[in-house]
């Protein structure tokens, strides 16, 4: 702020920022100073010494930031040199002082900033000393790994590394701190407190000193075990996909091969052979990727369930009437429990599982057995042994709903070979088959059941399996019972 | 020279179906066929075939794990194996090399082209 009224003139200014004190051996005849004279006569001011506080500004130039004055008021003291030269140094001293405590709240103020972006950081940060010790830790870190921020730094990052990954990471750290590459990023497992390992990236890099001396490392870390899950699965799909499709690929590939040579042109059998086979894995080839899309569009949530109230039982005809002639070239019968129950869901979807559950039913029962499908609002079932999973449902289902609706229970019950104890898990998940060649005999791709269990899920459902070896399987399936969302 | 007798290792019906075509009608060796590992296993040691084709990925006794059971053997453990499987990674090449195995031909194969194929990682030609 400048005073550029005629109480505060700007010659004076310029004198006063130029550190110069000022005695004024008579307040009334100061030239600069004479809209004072009435204020000075009401206080009984007769002589004064000034000393300009003078603080250097931003673009480190002079401003006057106060004035120091010592009133003479008992009589006219004639000031002595020395005394402006002791005022001016105080005034000095007190610029001095003023400037530190204006540097000081600003370095707090920055400080502050610089924690808070610390302490917020979405990501975890960490400060470690040469040797590996947490120096300081933020809350996104220590949640990250587990810990208590306490904990954390008694720690080190050797302690959360496993020993084959710092022997692999050994090296660049050492070039890290050498300064030969400015910053380093890991793909690494760190250990959590609870015992497991978690997949992360660090970033690290080394904060020096002006002499380029190490002092410590600033290290970023991210979670990425999801991205590491997802990848691994999908890796997994992939490497499963192209197995189920070179199979079939490499009978058609190889009959056509020796079909079109002429090489069986004189035995017709082996022929027809050969032709029979490229049709019957075209027709396999053709099912995977069908299922393989059908599966992928459930899966991202692209298919819209065309949800109405429709009768159980005729559900069940439409699947018994589907596949009464596959059943009835393996002698196997079909039988369904009459029921009036209506349910709420996508007709075509539960057709679609219910043709799946059945049609796996029959190729795992031997010739004159009976299979046998019902339909039961689900309070009936209390003696049923699968009543954990259920209660899933009861809570997933009626979430919202009146309890007057009990979820309906659907079963598919076989007399087949059955499915080992440890298999029931994992049958709904992709690519899992039991028996492994004769399901593939059979033409499965092992997605039947990661598609059954997704239009299940997707109607607010649940489904499993329970089975005894050689005595035959039962699958059931839960759908609420009404419009719940 | 006698005739050549090939043991052929493939849980698929139709992929057995069509390389024992080629096996026998093109190049006029003798097969025998096993539909598992331990299947293959039996018909090794009864046999003894000239040559086994394997296929890696099988339920139960997978092609690597026969070839074990066959190096432990000392009645089979010169068998000459070849590879005919959808695996070639890198990391399945090194246990094939570890294992002694031949050669690998990668599914879908060329069956014009099979018979000539194992002939020349045998060693059997004519």
């Amino acid at each position: 702020m400048l005073f550029l009224d005629e109480c505060f003139p700007e010659e004076c200014y310029e004198f006063y920022c130029q550190g110069n004190p000022r005695s004024v051996s008579d307040v009334f005849k100061d030239k600069w100073a004479d809209c004072l004279a009435e204020f000075m006569e009401q206080v009984g001011v007769k002589t004064k010494i000034v000393a300009p506080i003078v603080q250097m500004d931003d673009k480190n130039l002079p401003r006057v930031w106060g004035l120091l004055i010592v009133h003479s008021c008992a009589y006219y003291r004639q000031w002595q040199s020395n005394d402006a030269e002791l005022l001016q140094s105080i005034s000095n001293q007190l610029g001095i002082a003023l400037k530190q405590s204006d540097l000081y709240s600003q370095l707090q103020t920055s400080e502050i900033r610089l924690r808070n972006s610390f302490e917020n950081a979405v990501n975890g940060m960490a400060m470690l000393t040469m040797n590996g010790h947490f120096m300081q830790v933020n809350p996104a870190l220590c949640q990250l790994l587990g810990y208590s921020k306490s904990d954390l730094l008694s720690l080190t990052i050797q302690d959360l590394i496993q020993p084959q990954e710092l022997d692999r990471s050994r090296d660049s750290v050492q070039d890290l701190i050498r300064d030969q590459i400015s910053s380093l990023q890991i793909e690494s497992e760190l250990l959590h407190q609870s015992g497991k390992t978690l997949w992360t990236i660090c970033s690290a890099s080394v904060v020096r000193n002006p002499e380029g001396e190490p002092l410590y490392f600033v290290v970023q870390v991210v979670d990425i075990s999801e991205r590491r899950a997802l990848e691994q699965m999908k890796s997994e799909f992939i490497s499963s996909v192209s197995h189920e499709l070179r199979t079939p690929l490499t009978s058609i590939h190889g009959s056509l091969g020796l079909l079109v040579s002429g090489a069986l042109d004189n035995q017709p059998e082996t022929l027809k052979q050969m032709i029979e086979i490229a049709a019957t894995e075209s027709g396999r080839l053709v099912r995977l990727v069908n299922d393989i899309l059908d599966l992928e569009r459930l899966e991202s949530n692209k298919i819209t369930l065309h949800r109405q109230w429709c009768n159980a039982e005729a559900l069940m005809q439409r699947v018994v009437d589907i596949l009464r002639l596959t059943a009835d070239d393996r002698d196997i019968r079909l039988i369904m429990t009459p029921t009036a129950q209506q349910v709420w869901a996508d007709e075509d979807r539960i057709i679609q599982v219910l043709v799946n559950l059945v049609n796996n039913a029959i190729k795992f029962s031997s010739p004159g057995s009976t299979i046998e499908l019902s339909v039961l609002p689900q309070h009936d079932n209390a003696s049923l042994p699968s009543q954990s999973k259920q209660q899933d449902t009861h809570e997933h289902s009626l979430d919202g709903d009146s309890s007057s609706s009990l979820p309906i229970l659907f079963q598919v019950k076989d007399n087949g070979k059955g499915i080992p104890a440890d298999k029931l898990d994992i049958i709904f998940d992709q690519f899992q088959q039991i028996h492994g060649s004769d399901s593939r005999e059979q033409g499965g791709a092992g997605l039947g059941l990661a598609i059954c269990r997704n239009i299940v899920q997707q109607h607010g459902g649940n489904i499993w399996a329970e089975s005894e070896l050689g005595q035959g399987s039962t699958f059931y399936f839960t759908l609420p019972a009404s419009e719940s969302r | 020279m006698s005739q050549k007798h090939i043991l052929l290792i493939d849980d698929e019906e139709y992929i057995r179906t069509v390389v024992k075509t080629c096996l026998v009608n093109l190049g006029g060796w003798a097969v025998s066929m096993a539909e598992s590992g331990q299947e293959g296993l039996l018909i090794a040691k009864k046999e003894h075939p000239d040559a086994i084709l394997l296929d890696y990925m099988m339920p139960g006794m997978n092609g690597i794990m026969l070839l074990r059971e066959l190096r432990k053997e000392t009645t089979t453990r010169s068998i000459p194996v070849v590879m005919l499987t959808a695996r070639v990674q890198p990391s399945d090449q090194v246990e094939y090399t570890e294992l002694d195995v031949l050669g690998v031909i990668s599914k879908p194969f060329e069956p014009l082209n099979l018979t000539t194929q194992v002939a020349t990682m045998l060693g059997w030609q004519s």
